[in-house]
Parts: C-alpha cells; sequence; structure tokens
C-alpha cells in the first residue's frame, strides 16, 4: 500500500483519437467475459480503423477468444462465462460487420459451415465478414449441419466457394466426412474450391479433398482472392 | 522504463513514476471511460479514480496474467462502471428530494390555509356587531337551538334568529369579498369542478401529470375551502329561511 498522497494528475484532453493499441487480446477477452458487446465491438473497430479485418481478427479476436479458452481450461473461468463471451462475440461480429452494397448481392458466393456435431461457429462468423469485405456473397450455415444436407444445399445452388471449419480437433473427422461428401458428389460440387480451418487444424498443412488448410483468416483471404472471382460472375455462368 | 519498473517505483511512492503511467495509458483509459460514461465529467472522475488505485496498491497488477495496458484499461472501465453507479444513485437520491420537496409545500399549503382560514373567519367574525356575534356563538358554537338563544339572551325568538340570519349574511358577503379577491374567473371555474366532484387529489394529477406552481396549488385550494364556506352558510341561511314557520309552530 501506498499511504503517501498522489501527485496532481493533469486532465486528459477530451477529444482522443482511435487507437487500435486498446485493442489488446486480454482486454477484449475481458470484455467479452463480461458480456459487454458494446465495448467489445467498440474496441474492435478501434482497431479496424487502422487495420485490415482479417488482421485485426487473427490477431486480436482469435487470441482473445482463446485466452477466454485458457481461463476456461485454468478453472479460471466458469464455462457460463465461456458461453457469455460467445455469445458476446457474436453480438459484437454484427456491430462491426460490413456495410451492405449492391454488389456484395451479386458477388460470387461462398457458403461456410461447421460439420456435424460441431458447435463453434465464431470462426465461420469472422471468416463471412473477411469475405463480405471483398465482396462476396456469403452463406453461413453455422453450426452442426450434417454432410448429406450441405452436398444437398451446394448442389441446389451457384457456389464458388466452400469453407469448412471446426473448433476442436475432436471434430476432424466429421469434417472429413463433409469433404468426402461434397468431393463424391461428383459433377461441379467435386470440383468447387474447398477451405477448412480451425482448432485441431493448426500443425496441418495437407487435409484430405481440401483445396487449402487455412492457418489464419489472412490464409482464407489470400485462397479466395486467388480465385479471381468478382461481383456479376455468378450471373456470368 | 518497464511497465513493471514503473509499477515497482509507484510503490516506494514515486511521484514520477505515475505521472509516466498517466502519460502512457491515461488518453486510451479515458476512450474507455467514455464509451462506457458518455460524459466527459464522469470519464475524467474514472480515470482519476483508476490511478488513484494504482498508486494506493500497484500489486493488485499480476504480471502473470497479463500485460499492464490491458489491465489499466479493464480497471478504467471499472471505474467508469463505477462512476456510472454513483450517478445513477446520486440522481435517485435527488429525486427523492425532489419528491420530499415537492409534497412538502402541499403540508405547507394546508398549514397556511388553515392558518388564513382561522384569520379571514375571525376577522369576519370580529366585524360583526357584538349581539350578533354572541348569537351566532351561541347557536354555532355552543350547538344552543334558537329558543335557548333566544332565552340565554333574553331577547324574543324572532330577534334572536334575525341576529343569527343577519350574522351568516354578512359572514358570507365577508368570505365572497375574499373570494373574488384571491381568484381568477378561470380558477374559479376550475375550484368548483373539482370541488363539484368533492375530489381532493393531487392538482398535478388533474392535470395530466403536468406540476403546478404552488401558487395555483394555493389558491385552488383557498377557494375550495372558501366554497365549503359559502355552501355552509347558504344551507345555514336557507334553514332560517325555511324554518320559521315549524320553529313558530313548534314553540308557540
Amino acid at each position: 500500500m501506498n499511504d503517501s498522497p498522489m501527485p496532481e494528475l493533469p486532465q486528459v484532453p477530451d477529444q482522443i483519437p482511435p487507437d487500435g493499441d486498446i485493442a489488446a487480446p486480454e482486454f477484449l477477452a475481458s470484455l467479452l467475459a463480461d458480456g459487454d458487446d458494446d465495448m467489445a465491438a467498440w474496441v474492435m473497430s478501434q482497431a479496424l480503423a487502422e487495420r485490415s479485418r482479417a488482421e485485426v481478427y487473427d490477431e486480436v479476436v482469435r487470441p482473445a477468444m482463446e485466452l477466454v479458452g485458457v481461463r476456461w481450461e485454468q478453472g479460471q473461468w466458469s464455462i457460463s462465462v465461456e458461453h457469455l463471451a460467445s455469445v458476446a462475440l457474436n453480438q459484437a461480429l454484427s456491430r462491426v460487420r460490413p456495410n451492405e452494397t449492391p454488389e456484395s448481392r451479386i458477388g460470387p458466393t461462398a457458403v461456410l459451415a461447421a460439420p456435424e456435431m460441431e458447435q463453434h461457429v465464431a470462426g465461420l462468423a469472422c471468416l463471412a465478414q473477411v469475405l463480405e469485405d471483398d465482396g462476396w456473397h456469403v452463406e453461413n450455415l453455422g453450426a452442426n449441419v450434417p454432410a448429406d444436407d450441405l452436398v444437398a444445399f451446394i448442389s441446389a445452388r451457384e457456389v464458388d466457394l466452400v469453407a469448412l471449419s471446426i473448433g476442436t480437433a475432436d471434430q476432424t473427422e466429421t469434417l472429413h466426412r463433409a469433404v468426402d461428401a461434397i468431393r463424391a458428389q461428383g459433377g461441379s460440387v467435386a470440383e468447387l474450391p474447398l477451405m477448412v480451418g480451425g482448432h485441431g487444424l493448426e500443425a496441418i498443412a495437407e487435409f484430405a479433398g481440401a483445396s487449402l488448410v487455412c492457418h489464419s483468416l489472412a490464409d482464407a483471404q489470400r485462397f479466395a482472392r486467388s480465385l479471381s472471382l468478382a461481383p456479376g460472375d455468378a450471373d456470368r455462368r | 522504463m518497464e511497465d513493471t519498473e514503473l509499477l515497482a517505483r509507484i510503490a516506494s511512492g514515486d511521484q514520477d513514476a505515475i505521472e509516466i503511467l498517466h502519460e502512457r495509458f491515461a488518453p486510451r483509459m479515458y476512450a474507455v471511460a467514455m464509451r462506457v460514461t458518455r460524459s466527459e465529467r464522469l470519464s475524467q472522475e474514472a480515470v482519476q479514480d483508476a490511478f488513484l488505485a494504482v498508486w494506493q496498491d500497484p500489486r493488485r497488477f499480476d504480471p502473470a496474467r497479463g500485460s499492464l495496458g490491458p489491465w489499466m484499461f479493464t480497471l478504467a472501465r471499472y471505474k467508469a462502471i463505477d462512476a456510472v453507479r454513483r450517478e445513477a444513485a446520486a440522481k435517485r437520491h435527488t429525486a427523492e428530494v425532489d419528491l420530499e420537496l415537492y409534497e412538502a409545500p402541499d403540508d405547507v399549503h394546508d398549514e397556511v390555509w388553515r392558518g388564513l382560514r382561522r384569520e379571514r373567519l375571525n376577522d369576519a367574525i370580529r366585524r360583526l356587531p357584538e349581539d350578533q356575534r354572541r348569537a351566532l356563538s351561541l347557536a354555532f358554537i355552543q350547538g344552543l337551538t334558537h329558543v335557548e338563544v333566544a332565552e340565554r339572551e333574553g331577547i324574543p325568538l324572532g330577534t334572536a334568529k334575525t341576529r343569527i340570519r343577519t350574522a351568516l349574511l354578512r359572514l358570507r358577503a365577508s368570505l365572497e369579498a375574499d373570494l373574488s379577491e384571491r381568484e381568477s374567473p378561470g380558477d374559479r371555474g376550475e375550484s368548483r369542478g373539482v370541488l363539484g366532484t368533492g375530489d381532493h387529489v393531487r392538482a398535478p394529477e388533474r392535470r395530466g401529470g403536468r406540476p403546478e406552481s404552488g401558487l395555483v396549488r394555493c389558491a385552488i385550494r383557498f377557494g375550495s375551502i372558501i366554497e365549503h364556506a359559502l355552501k355552509l352558510a347558504q344551507s345555514v341561511t336557507a334553514f332560517f329561511d325555511a324554518e320559521p314557520k315549524a320553529a313558530a309552530g313548534g314553540s308557540l
């Protein structure tokens, strides 16, 4: 304890410019754990003012959620807190999502999904926004999508890219089943560019049937851009 | 200077160190606090509170759990929430005091009016001729019948009735003069409307919740009492007007 009087500190200037340094993963994690999606979104927006969306999500959001997981594993935070953080993150992401443009409605289409039994979808939500920023039209199917249903969905529409994500290594098998089902469909579906990513795949360079194993959103963004699809491409098919 | 070294110096009472820390983090902490409070004043308070907390106990920061910056931002956020909580509590307290002050005037008005009523009635009664004042007192204060008043005063029954009736008419005239002096036509109409229902709800509720000035409320209440007094006087007068035959028949 410091018993001596604190010196008089100056008032802080009223106008503070956006400062991406506020967006530290530890701070974001504490906000999410408190369910403060408003401030979490504000912190993300501070970083987005200075860096690309893929960078912010890779370098701030992802480490923050990993920290939430670590705190849960260490018993510092309960399952409820972890769930609260997940919900808060989804809400915060919805607050900072890219603005819709006329072109985004006619952009190339990406279908995102988590395979059967997989409940973690924060990565898909982040990827959706990164792709939307680049003009993609994203159809994010979210959690727990059965392989057969996923194939039927993709086969029924014009799709340019598929991305599948898992949250734990335990779901690697279901991911394989989903990829295999898509490749077994034949025709144009079997030829679709297909990315996989998420926890459990960090140390994997290749995944059978997948075009790419993404270790970051930046990887996914680069791959999507490499497809050289532009708004309206879907209409020209 | 590293964060841990800075905190160690703060722990030893180094005032320069807290100033360096302030320079390093205060703007971002203020931005965090602003996001919470949306108030420059509360945000400045929150930042000051946060630095005071660090100054008083820098060992609260555990470097094993993360870096200093995020911890300072989190501290600023908590202090900002505390500031909002304090402000809300202060507003609640102010609202309660306002309510007490709002209700107090009614009691004051009542008390003022009671005093005014007593004073007005006493004035009016004092202005009565002595014989009429005494007859009135016997009839309305001591509760004697007209016959008893006549016997007590040693006057004929008709004279007693005349004195009492004349006294009431004088009081009525006197109180009517008060009423016309005190009320505007609009106020008089409203007070009658209110009195017509015998409704004594608070004036603000009658006006859709819009607070009325104490003066208006006082006027309404004053008019109310005056009107009651007039009605009483009219009733008594009417009674006297009708009573002679019965009274004469009964006593003679």
